[in-house]
């Protein structure tokens, strides 16, 4: 009868099946299992008229929680709870399961307190959008090559991205073969999208590599429909994209540093930081050029790769003293920035709002270069121009859920990217021209052809 | 023989406070002051002193040593500053005593003579000492019982590295509500994680961003509750490393900033520039920059240093553990706790 009154008590709390009865003798485990239950279904029915749900859907949420669910549900009373306290991770537990109540109350308020709370289920991975392994073995491999260098941060940089996913995909086109019943164009867009669906679970897609592919994949709309020779289709496209590459990124790169190169002047003292490639040539330049400057870096433990890169690019001109380096921790930033002159952040990405995506931190060092009147100058591509709106970080996809540490029950979110809104920002250099942040909307107006991508 | 121990006693106490402040073997404000009350205690018990005025120049000649000893402490000043002024109120009640009026005001123009002999002196002030010391050990709880009036239930509070006041006052604070706590690590020590392990410990919800971070999570926070290394004289704060810009993103955001602070941390110093060159420490960025990139930063200077200045106008409310107060107020707050030297 204790036993049924158990399984009254699980069945009114989570709705489900009644768990049938356990073999065992009514013993003092089961005394003591009756009593948590009491205790369980007293804060079920104090988590409903407190919060009007129970600690819903595990599904989505419990990314990191091995399957506790089957695996649970042949054992026994006796052996369950023990088991379970070793097993189930602080992350929410699943309470609509019968056989995951006993001794799980504990679990089940933690996972009550960490579904309740505001800043935890901020980070908790979209439905839908959990990054899984899944879909890996339709993946060309070099694509899922790619990803996973992308994921790890072994590629660094979004122009490095996305210069080694076009070659990736220029591989793919060489190594295509038309399947039959339909023609080269179809084939080879329909097989190119499923693709880079697929590689998209693999790995966040940053704005560069989205715009390229977007590019592609418009460009290989507009083919005309005939039937000609494979390979000179094959030809056409692989020149289409070195032509995007040399274009879009490295020329663009170079017109970046033309126009950079009016900002920097002798005697300034420029704050640097979100280090990338355009930003590292016109350092570089203008220390070839024989302007003798200031650089100011602000470390953190995150960008320590590209420092060392840039330092190695400049380790002339810093020892011949035409370039002198300082460093400064990101805590201490405003320990030089009153004799700084100008701030200069590398940009990610351009939104249609005025914001700019950078690494994370540029938000924090435009606002406090604005409070004292430095000017903020961007530098960003065309390239990597977005038709999104985000206000701040939480639309960006570019950061990993299920990198997130909980060790200990408290979460330490890796936040790469983030946004800095456009009145902090002074001017961002283009390679077509020094824009306000806003100018996004009128310059793809005037300029031919290129969309950004929507995503 | 029990005269001499006992001096020997406060000179030897004195030396060791002085070479662990010069060797930069820093510790807590918290121990430095109780070290350094500690230290006066012996002094008032010995026979080195006559009157009042002995007493004063002692405290005040070792003020200024230990201060030499370590510019970027003002923990042991302070409570040898604040002790100066207790001894002339002590002073004054005793020697008004026998008449009706109440304690003469400290200052009021006629000159006192502080070199008069009053036999219960000693003991008036060693009472005081005690009073100051269990003020000291209490710092932290008095403090925390505030806790309730300022934080309401299901609020996201932010703080900036580790505080032991703050620690116990977001303890207190979750005993009564619910709450989550946002604690940006900070450079170039980075004991974040350990306040973070310690608040999960007692059920509050955390969350640990990098100092990176700060800005981007700012719009969701609803207060900041921050500790303070010193409280400058002008209300502005001297605080670890960072404080600075998060309180201006802080600002941006409109978001209210609540300080902790005991009182042995209210210093009489302005603060001469807002790098504060003088009184900062800096230490070794190996936090940030191994021993084994050295050849990547040949050419590099590298700063590290511990603390930030914070001006007034970033802060809302001060919280001492003899009260609330607004940055505005603070020079009240000295009038009544240092003298006018």
């Amino acid at each position: 009868m204790i036993a049924n009154k158990m399984n009254q008590a699980e069945s009114k709390k989570s709705g489900s099946l009644p768990r049938p009865p356990p073999s065992e003798d009514i013993s003092r485990d089961d005394v003591r299992a009756q009593r948590e239950a009491k205790k369980l279904a007293k804060v079920a029915r104090k988590n409903k008229s407190f919060k009007g749900k129970l600690a819903n859907p595990p599904t989505s949420t419990s990314e990191n929680e091995h399957p506790v669910v089957p695996s649970t549900a042949q054992k026994s009373l006796k052996t369950g709870t023990t088991s379970r306290a070793l097993e189930v991770k602080p992350a929410e537990a699943n309470p609509s399961s019968p056989s995951v109540s006993i001794g799980v109350s504990a679990d089940l308020l933690k996972s009550d307190s960490a579904s309740s709370s505001v800043i935890h289920s901020l980070f908790k991975p979209k439905k839908g959008k959990e990054l899984a392994q899944s879909n890996v073995s339709k993946l060309y491999p070099p694509f899922y090559n790619v990803g996973l260098k992308v994921r790890n941060n072994v590629i660094r940089g979004a122009n490095s991205q996305c210069v080694k996913l076009l070659d990736a995909i220029k591989d793919y086109v060489r190594c295509y073969d038309v399947p039959p019943g339909t023609t080269f164009k179809h084939g080879l867009f329909a097989d190119l999208e499923g693709n880079m669906k697929n590689l998209k679970t693999v790995c966040p897609f940053s704005i560069s590599m989205s715009n390229a592919v977007q590019f592609l994949l418009f460009y290989l709309h507009d083919m005309p429909d005939d039937d000609g020779k494979v390979i000179d289709f094959k030809n056409e496209i692989l020149d289409v994209i070195d032509q995007y590459i040399v274009e879009k990124i490295e020329k663009a790169v170079e017109a970046i540093v033309l126009y950079g190169l009016e900002k920097i002047n002798d005697g300034d003292k420029i704050m640097v930081y979100s280090i990338t490639e355009a930003l590292m040539s016109l350092l570089v330049k203008a220390a070839e050029d024989g302007i003798s400057y200031e650089l100011i870096l602000i470390q953190t433990r995150e960008t320590k790769v590209e420092l060392a890169d840039l330092l190695e690019k400049l380790k002339k001109p810093t020892s011949d003293q035409t370039v002198r380096v300082s460093a400064v921790n990101f805590s201490s930033a405003l320990y030089k920035i009153r004799s700084c002159s100008k701030l200069l952040i590398g940009g990610h990405g351009l939104f249609t709002n005025g914001g700019v995506m950078a690494q994370s931190g540029s938000g924090q060092l435009a606002l406090v270069a604005d409070t004292y009147n430095k000017p903020v100058v961007f530098l960003c591509e065309t390239f990597k121009f977005c038709d999104r709106s985000p206000l701040d970080f939480l639309p960006l996809e570019e950061y990993m859920p299920e990198q997130f540490q909980t060790e200990d029950d408290f979460l330490e979110p890796k936040l790469i990217y983030d946004v800095t809104p456009s009145n902090l920002v002074t001017v961002v250099i283009t390679d077509i021209d020094m824009l306000p942040s806003n100018g996004l909307a009128a310059t793809l107006r005037v300029q031919e052809g290129g969309t950004p991508a929507k995503l | 023989m029990a005269n001499a121990s006992k001096e020997s006693q406060y000179i030897i106490l004195l030396q060791q406070l002085e070479i662990s402040l010069k060797r930069g073997r820093y510790v807590r404000s918290h121990e430095l002051a109780t070290r350094t009350l500690r230290l006066a205690e012996k002094y008032v018990q010995s026979d080195s002193w006559k009157n009042a005025e002995e007493v004063m120049q002692w405290l005040e000649n070792t003020a200024d040593r230990l201060t030499k000893a370590a510019v970027s402490e003002s923990a042991p000043s302070n409570v040898l500053k604040r002790l100066i002024k207790t001894v002339q109120e002590d002073f004054m009640t005793r020697k008004n005593q026998g008449r009706m009026h109440t304690i003469s005001r400290l200052d009021s123009d006629t000159k006192v003579d502080y070199s008069e002999e009053l036999p219960d002196l000693r003991s008036d002030i060693l009472g005081a000492i005690l009073d100051l010391s269990s003020e000291l050990e209490n710092g932290a709880e008095s403090i925390a019982e505030d806790a309730e009036k300022h934080i309401n239930a299901n609020e996201v509070i932010m703080t900036i590295g580790r505080s032991r006041t703050v620690e116990a006052f977001l303890k207190r604070a979750a005993k009564i509500n619910k709450l989550e706590v946002i604690i940006v690590k900070c450079g170039p020590f980075y004991q974040g994680k350990d306040l973070a392990k310690s608040l999960t410990k007692s059920k509050i919800k955390t969350t640990l961003i990098n100092d990176t971070a700060a800005f981007s999570m700012m719009s969701r926070v609803d207060k900041i509750v921050i500790g303070t290394h010193t409280v400058l004289a002008n209300g502005g704060l001297k605080a670890i490393a960072g404080c600075h810009q998060i309180l201006l993103t802080a600002k941006y955001f409109n978001v209210p900033v609540l300080v902790l602070a005991a009182s042995y941390k209210l210093s009489p110093e302005y603060p001469f520039s807002a790098e504060m060159k003088i009184t900062n420490r800096f230490v070794s960025p190996e936090e940030l920059i191994d021993y084994k990139d050295g050849d990547m930063i040949d050419n590099v200077q590298v700063y590290a240093p511990v603390f930030d200045y914070v001006p007034p106008e970033l802060v809302s409310l001060f919280i001492f553990n003899m009260g609330s107060h607004a940055p505005s107020y603070i020079h009240r707050l000295l009038h009544d706790t240092y003298t006018q030297t």
